[in-house]
């Protein structure tokens, strides 16, 4: 049974938009590229995804950042009228087949907002794809990759050998990919892939031409799966000025390190998120007050309030 | 001779040089080394890179070697100063787009090949001759030779140099009257210099004229190779990507040129990205061909090895270009993995869950083709350029085959009034179908 349900492509299985982690996630991704105004104007940017059939991340970057210059990647080739009929805007051009097949037969003119959210754990492709990214982006781009690092206990590091074959590292050892480390180590293998990639572009580039990957997000988080958002900006480093200047770092979940950001969601009754809503933002968490709530929760809560999804029942 | 005091007598013995020297180097190899000098002067003297008019003749047998050619000969001055040396002296005179470079080459060839040899080479300003004796000199302590005749005033035409090896080595006696070690040579050497062959420079092997085999690619509205063309740190560096018409597997693969000589032919392996960034190469990319010319006045700069038989690939240069010929390979062979899924093609994927909608290897067939160099760079773009193919899912069929005898064929042809195999089997299938299975 679980064999017929992997198969499936997750839209098929969850309604995106209830994931209240991964909706948390969206809304701080979209937050933070609208801060790439310093390299340029944002709607002259090009935002590259996987729509699927609920197109939450081209609805929230159309919305809030007018975005007109969208790429939907859709694997799903069967079903091609599903997806027209759902596409939310007219500017968003679909482009069906792997992002494998498709990434390397873009233009790459543009700035680009490019958000991968796989539903699968690291693999080979995966890492083409981001060879294929990081050969052809021009400086100002924002790269994020977002895979599964679900393992079954004690099964991890076999099948993370079957899927990355040649590109996996050998020293490690079943107590490295255990839990959350998965997560750690999906990590460094993709941030080495980039910056393999990254090098080889700069080999006849001088020093103040040289590309730089600063790494901005590394999102941990669980709706149901344990997943990793891995993600950060691109530039010349003549440009560094600019990357400076846009101050990322203000934005509390912004990671450049090894630390992760949980994105933690705790479990709370619409009175009492307005009743919390009310006493944010403040800095001092103990004058916050929550008949029965556990600090551990509301702490949880502040860190992410802005952000917080609510979902109600309706019938349209 | 005794040495004083403190002296260590560390020199060379002239036989361990010689044989260290040859080595490394196949027959074919030497012989392409000697063809490079001759090739390189060609370049020289024909800066508009036409070369009519000029002609390498090679001739063997079991007794001698010779090269000749008119294409410009050297100068006493370089006989005597750089020529001869082992190894090019800081100070020698560029030699600007040249393809050997090395300074060991042509040395190196006449070791290989044979233990006597005599040398003339005439410009418009000098003639001269040298003799060499191989076993002679090894017995000489010092390493310098002799120029036989000089000349050294205005000279009339036809510039060239011709080398005449006697006395050959006994194994490459024995190569050279084996059939298949000229064939092998005749057509390396029209490969490595297809460019300037195309050009006009005719080379002849025993009588053999080697003739340009264009190589062509689709280039149509609808179908056009990627070409992306960027000058790295002295190196232009121009690549095409595309489908040809033959679909050989030999042939297929990436074909890599410095200077006009190719040095690497229809790889399939990492070293292009196969298995490396790509995937592994198979039969259904038959039709993938990949050019990487890789030019420079100082031929220096170029990624080549010291044997010039190969690239190397840990240079700056070429594992930039090998970032960029990954990325232009794949829409190719994306391309040619579609059109290759025919419904109910002849060969492999008969377990895909998916089809083409339409078999486009017949519109291909009708397509027109040009050759690289015919080839008008403005309109192409660093993304191979093809009609998107449209997969559709593969009916949920199977396919039954069997032989039967052709006059039970016919009678039951007859019976069912069917015109073709194909609806025989279908109609004997729904026959049964309908009696025996249908509920």
């Amino acid at each position: 049974m679980t064999e017929v349900i992997e198969k499936k492509s997750s839209y098929e299985r969850i309604n995106y938009s209830i994931r209240p982690a991964k909706s948390i996630e969206r809304k701080m991704l979209c937050e933070s590229f609208r801060k790439l105004e310093e390299f340029a104007a944002l709607e002259t940017y090009r935002y590259i995804g996987f729509g699927s059939t609920f197109f939450s991340d081209f609805i929230l970057i159309h919305k809030n950042l007018g975005i007109t210059n969208m790429i939907s990647i859709e694997k799903d080739i069967e079903y091609q009228e599903r997806f027209e009929f759902n596409k939310p805007y007219k500017c968003i051009d679909m482009e069906y087949g792997l992002s494998t097949e498709v990434l390397p037969r873009l233009t790459w003119d543009y700035k680009s907002i490019i958000w991968l959210d796989y539903d699968l754990e690291l693999n080979l492709d995966i890492l083409d794809d981001l060879n294929t990214i990081f050969s052809n982006i021009t400086s100002g781009t924002m790269v994020i990759i977002s895979c599964n690092v679900n393992y079954r206990p004690g099964q991890a590091l076999n099948v993370m050998k079957k899927n990355l074959q040649h590109k996996m590292p050998d020293y490690l050892t079943q107590d490295d990919v255990e839990g959350w480390k998965a997560a750690e180590t999906t990590r460094s293998i993709i941030k080495s892939q980039i910056s393999d990639t990254v090098s080889t572009r700069n080999l006849p580039r001088r020093v103040s031409n040289k590309f730089t990957f600063n790494q901005l997000f590394n999102f941990h988080y669980a709706d149901g799966a344990k997943m990793l958002t891995y993600g950060g900006i691109f530039y010349e480093e003549g440009e560094r000025e600019k990357f400076l200047k846009c101050g990322f770092f203000r934005l509390h979940y912004i990671r450049n390190g090894d630390e992760a950001y949980f994105i933690e969601v705790p479990s709370l009754t619409y009175r009492e998120i307005r009743k919390l809503d009310t006493q944010l933002p403040n800095k001092d968490l103990e004058q916050i007050s929550l008949p029965g709530v556990k600090m551990e929760d509301i702490k949880k809560y502040s860190d992410n309030y802005r952000f917080f999804p609510t979902f109600t029942e309706t019938e349209i | 001779m005794e040495h004083l005091n403190k002296e260590v007598n560390a020199q060379p013995t002239k036989e361990f040089f010689i044989n260290m020297l040859v080595k490394d180097i196949p027959l074919m190899g030497a012989i392409q080394d000697l063809i490079d000098n001759c090739v390189d002067g060609a370049i020289k003297i024909r800066s508009n890179n036409n070369y009519e008019g000029l002609i390498i003749q090679i001739d063997f047998d079991n007794e001698k070697f010779i090269i000749d050619d008119n294409c410009g000969g050297f100068s006493t001055h370089i006989a005597r100063n750089y020529a001869f040396r082992f190894g090019r002296p800081e100070d020698a005179p560029d030699l600007p787009h040249s393809v050997g470079r090395f300074g060991v080459g042509m040395k190196r060839a006449l070791f290989k090949i044979g233990n006597y040899f005599t040398l003339t080479s005439r410009t418009t300003e000098s003639y001269f001759k040298l003799n060499f004796d191989v076993e002679l000199w090894k017995k000489k302590i010092d390493w310098t030779l002799k120029l036989d005749e000089i000349e050294e005033e205005q000279q009339s035409g036809p510039y060239g140099t011709r080398i005449e090896v006697s006395t050959l080595n006994e194994s490459v006696a024995e190569q050279f009257v084996d059939e298949k070690f000229r064939n092998t040579l005749v057509r390396e050497v029209r490969v490595s210099h297809e460019k300037v062959i195309e050009k006009g420079l005719a080379i002849i092997i025993n009588e053999i004229k080697l003739a340009y085999v264009p190589t062509e690619l689709f280039v149509s509205d609808d179908i056009k190779p990627a070409f992306y063309e960027e000058e790295i740190n002295g190196v232009m560096m121009r690549i095409y990507a595309g489908i040809s018409k033959t679909g050989y597997p030999k042939e297929a693969g990436w074909y890599i040129y410095c200077n006009g000589r190719l040095l690497i032919e229809a790889n399939k392996t990492e070293l292009t990205g196969w298995g490396e960034g790509h995937p592994l190469y198979h039969n259904i990319y038959a039709m993938f061909r990949g050019y990487v010319f890789f030019e420079a006045s100082d031929s220096y700069l170029l990624p080549w090895n010291t044997t010039k038989n190969g690239i190397d690939h840990d240079s700056k240069v070429y594992r930039y270009s090998r970032q960029k010929m990954v990325n232009m390979m794949k829409p190719v062979t994306d391309f040619l993995k579609k059109i290759k899924d025919n419904p109910y093609g002849e060969e492999d994927n008969d377990n895909s869950e998916y089809e083409t909608e339409m078999n486009y290897t017949e519109v291909l067939n009708n397509l027109p083709t040009q050759t690289i160099s015919a080839m008008n760079t403005s309109v192409l773009k660093p993304q191979f350029q093809a009609p998107a193919i449209k997969i559709v899912r593969r009916p949920n069929t199977q396919r039954i085959q069997y032989n039967k005898p052709i006059e039970e064929i016919a009678m039951a042809k007859a019976a069912l009034g069917a015109s073709s195999l194909k609806e025989i089997g279908e109609k004997t299938f729904d026959y049964f179908y309908r009696l025996e299975c249908k509920k």
